[in-house]
C-alpha cells in the first residue's frame, strides 16, 4: 500500500515537472472573444445614414468582463467596401491597458460612398492587445437616399446674350421613398445669372416635377457644350440631404434679332434727328416770311 | 422762388429719406405639419420691425404669386418638414422669396430673414439642451435661409435705367415744351399765328408731335447708350417700353403746356418745371424704395406719374413683364395724361383766345 502510494506521488511529481518543462514551448490557449471584451453600448451621429454622408460619428462603449488587465489595446475598425475612414487615422484608436471591469469609450469617423448599397452593415471591430485579440460587430444600417434624375430640360440651347430665358428642369424622383421640400438650386457660375432656385414641395416615388429657371446669359459667356451643377437638397425621415446632379446645355452665339433690333433703333433715331432738323429749318423759314410780313403790315 | 425753393427741397428730402426702410409688406405660408415650432418663425417676423406681415396664405405657390404681382415684397415660406427636421437633425430650412427687381428691398428682406433664423438658432439651441444634474448638454441648432430671388439679381444700371429714362423725358419734354410756348409768348410770334390761317388745334398738334418725337429720340439715345456700353437688359419687349414711354411723354407734354399757361417768362418756366421735377426725383422710387416713405407721407408717391412710369418699366424690363401685368400702372398713366392734357389744352386755348 505504501509502497504504491509513493510510486503515486512520484508519478505525480513527475506528470508536475514534465508539464512544467513543457509549458515553455506549449501555446497557452487564450480567452475566447466573449470572454473578455464585450459591446456595451454603440451609435452614431447623425443617427439616418445615406449614401454619400461624410464624417458619420461612430461612439462605442466596450468593457473588459475578464478578471485580467489587457494591456496596450489598439482598436480598428475595419469598414466593408463602400466605406472609408473620414482622415488619416479615424478608424484606429490606441487604449492603453484597460483593467478588469473597466468600460471605454472608442469614437471613429467614417464616410459612407455615393455608391454604397443601402442595408444593415456588421462592422468588424478589431481589438488586439498583448497577449490576444478580439473582434466586436457593430451594427450600422445605410438608408436609401432619394435618386433624383434629369430626364429633360427645355430649351436645351441657350443664346450668349439672352436675357430672362425660361429654363425648365424635369426632374424624376426615381427611387422608392418620397422626398420632402425639395429645393433646387442652379450654380451656373460666372457668366450665368438670373432666378437659379426654385422649390417644389414635395415628389413621391416615380414622380416628376419641373424647377423652372429665369436665367440672364452674358455675352462673355463661353459658348460650346457646359455642363451645370443642379444642387438638390430636400428632407427624407426628418433629415436635411442633397446631391449635384448634372445638367448638360450647349451655349450658342447671340441672337442677330437683337442687333437688328438695336440697328432699327438707331435708324428710326436718325430719322427723328432729319425730320426735327427739317421741320426746324421750315419753321424758320416760315418765321422770317411771317417776319417780314410784320415788316410790311408796320409800314404799311 | 430762390428762398422758397432749395427750402422745400431740404424738407421733402428730410421728410421722406430721413428714416430707415421698416414695415415692407410680406406675406408668411406655414406649412409645418407639426405646426408647432414653425409658429415661432412666424412670430418672430410678427415682431419685426422691418417686416409687415400682411397676410398668412396657404402654400408656397400662393405666397410666390403674391411675390410676382406686386402685392407684397416677400414672402416667408415655412416648409412642412420643419418640426420634424429640427427635432431629428437640429437642423432645418425656412424659404424666403423676394423680389429682385427692387434689390434694396431684397437685399433688407433676406437680412432680417437671416438675421431671425441666427436668433432661432440660438433659441432652439437653448431650448433643445438636455440639463442634468451634472451639465447642461447644449444642441446646436442651425435654421438656414434658402433665398428665391425671382428675377434674379439686378444690376444697378437695370435697376436705376428706368428711373433715368423717366427722368430725362420728364425734363426735355416739360421744360422744352414749356419753354417753347413761353418763348412764342414772349417774342410775339404766338400772336402771329393767332392771325395766320393755321387752326389752333393744328398749332397744338403740332407742337405735340415735335416734343412727342423729341421724347421718343431721347429714349432711343438712353436705351442705346444703356444697352451699348452698359449692358442694361430689358427682358421684355422693346416695344412695350417705348409704349409706355409714349404714354408717359404724353404725360409730361401736357404738364409743360400747363406750366407755359401759367408762367409769363421762360425764367418762370424753367422755374415751374423744377417744382415738378423736384417731387419726381425725391417721391418716384427713383432712387429710395417708396415703401421706406414714413406712413404719414406714403400716400405722396402715388400722386406723381414718374412713380408709375418706373414701376411699368421696371415691370417690362427688370420682370420680363407684358403690358397686362403693368395694366394698374398704364392705365394710372393714361389718367394723368387725360388730367394734364384737358387742363392744358383748356387754358391754353383761353390763353389764345
Amino acid at each position: 500500500m505504501i509502497k504504491n502510494r509513493k510510486k503515486s506521488i512520484r508519478y505525480i511529481f513527475l506528470i508536475f515537472f514534465v508539464s512544467i518543462l513543457l509549458s515553455g514551448y506549449l501555446p497557452i490557449p487564450t480567452e475566447a472573444a466573449s470572454d473578455r471584451f464585450i459591446l456595451q453600448e454603440s451609435s452614431y451621429s447623425p443617427s439616418k445614414v445615406f449614401p454619400g454622408d461624410n464624417e458619420i460619428a461612430i461612439s462605442i462603449k466596450i468593457k473588459n468582463t475578464s478578471s485580467k488587465t489587457a494591456t496596450d489595446v489598439e482598436a480598428r475598425l475595419n469598414l466593408p467596401s463602400g466605406m472609408r475612414s473620414s482622415y488619416a487615422g479615424s478608424i484606429e484608436q490606441y487604449l492603453g491597458d484597460v483593467e478588469s471591469k473597466q468600460t471605454v469609450s472608442l469614437l471613429f469617423y467614417i464616410d459612407v460612398l455615393d455608391t454604397s448599397e443601402a442595408k444593415k452593415y456588421d462592422l468588424e471591430l478589431e481589438l488586439d492587445w498583448g497577449t490576444g485579440e478580439d473582434t466586436l460587430e457593430i451594427p450600422f444600417y445605410v438608408g436609401e437616399k432619394v435618386a433624383f434624375v434629369i430626364i429633360d430640360t427645355t430649351p436645351q440651347k441657350v443664346q450668349s446674350g439672352a436675357k430672362g430665358v425660361q429654363v425648365k428642369l424635369f426632374i424624376l424622383n426615381n427611387s422608392t421613398i418620397e422626398a420632402n421640400d425639395v429645393m433646387v438650386e442652379f450654380i451656373a457660375g460666372n457668366g450665368i445669372t438670373g432666378q437659379t432656385q426654385d422649390f417644389l414641395g414635395t415628389i413621391y416615388a416615380n414622380e416628376t416635377k419641373y424647377a423652372t429657371f429665369e436665367l440672364d446669359i452674358s455675352n462673355n459667356v463661353a459658348k460650346g457644350p457646359r455642363t451645370i451643377n443642379i444642387r438638390m437638397t430636400w428632407v427624407q425621415s426628418g433629415k436635411i440631404v442633397s446631391d449635384i446632379l448634372y445638367l448638360d446645355i450647349i451655349i450658342e452665339g447671340p441672337s442677330y434679332i437683337v442687333w437688328l433690333i438695336v440697328i432699327g433703333v438707331i435708324f428710326v433715331a436718325i430719322f427723328f434727328i432729319y425730320t426735327l432738323r427739317k421741320r426746324y429749318f421750315e419753321k424758320k423759314e416760315l418765321g422770317d416770311e411771317l417776319e417780314v410780313r410784320k415788316e410790311e403790315m408796320t409800314n404799311e | 422762388m430762390i428762398i422758397i425753393q432749395p427750402a422745400m427741397m431740404m424738407i421733402l428730402f428730410g421728410i421722406a429719406f430721413g428714416g430707415e426702410i421698416t414695415h415692407l409688406p410680406i406675406v408668411i405660408s406655414n406649412a409645418d405639419s407639426d405646426n408647432n415650432l414653425g409658429w415661432y418663425v412666424t412670430q418672430k417676423f410678427e415682431e419685426s420691425e422691418v417686416t409687415d406681415v400682411v397676410e398668412y396664405v396657404n402654400g408656397f405657390e400662393n405666397a410666390r404669386s403674391l411675390v410676382e404681382k406686386g402685392r407684397v415684397k416677400g414672402a416667408i415660406h415655412i416648409p412642412s418638414t420643419f418640426s420634424e427636421t429640427l427635432q431629428e437633425s437640429k437642423a432645418a430650412n425656412i424659404i424666403v422669396i423676394v423680389d429682385g427687381s427692387l434689390p434694396q428691398i431684397a437685399q433688407i428682406i433676406t437680412a432680417e430673414a437671416e438675421r431671425i433664423s441666427a436668433e432661432l438658432s440660438e433659441e432652439f439651441s437653448k431650448k433643445f439642451a438636455v440639463t442634468t444634474s451634472i451639465a447642461v448638454t447644449s444642441e446646436s441648432v442651425r435654421i438656414s435661409t434658402f433665398k428665391i430671388q425671382l428675377y434674379g439679381t439686378t444690376k444697378n444700371i437695370d435697376a436705376f435705367a428706368p428711373g433715368v429714362m423717366g427722368l430725362v423725358v420728364q425734363m426735355i419734354t416739360t421744360i422744352f415744351t414749356a419753354v417753347s410756348l413761353v418763348r412764342e409768348k414772349e417774342s410775339g410770334s404766338i400772336e402771329m399765328i393767332i392771325v395766320s390761317p393755321i387752326h389752333k388745334a393744328d398749332f397744338i398738334v403740332g407742337k405735340f408731335v415735335t416734343y412727342m418725337l423729341v421724347a421718343l429720340a431721347v429714349i432711343c439715345n438712353v436705351l442705346i447708350v444703356g444697352i451699348g456700353f452698359f449692358g442694361l437688359s430689358i427682358r421684355g419687349s422693346i416695344l412695350d417700353v417705348f409704349l409706355i414711354s409714349i404714354l408717359f411723354a404724353i404725360v409730361c407734354l401736357g404738364l409743360g403746356m400747363l406750366v407755359s399757361t401759367i408762367s409769363k417768362n421762360q425764367l418762370q418756366a424753367v422755374q415751374a418745371t423744377i417744382i415738378f421735377f423736384l417731387p419726381s426725383i425725391l417721391f418716384s422710387g427713383f432712387f429710395f424704395p417708396i415703401e421706406a416713405f414714413p406712413r404719414n407721407i406714403s400716400w405722396i408717391p402715388y400722386l406723381v406719374p414718374l412713380t408709375y412710369y418706373i414701376n411699368g418699366c421696371r415691370g417690362i424690363m427688370t420682370k420680363g413683364k407684358s403690358l397686362g401685368y403693368i395694366y394698374s400702372d398704364l392705365l394710372a398713366l393714361a389718367l394723368f395724361a387725360v388730367l394734364t392734357l384737358i387742363l392744358s389744352i383748356q387754358r391754353f386755348v383761353k390763353k389764345l383766345e
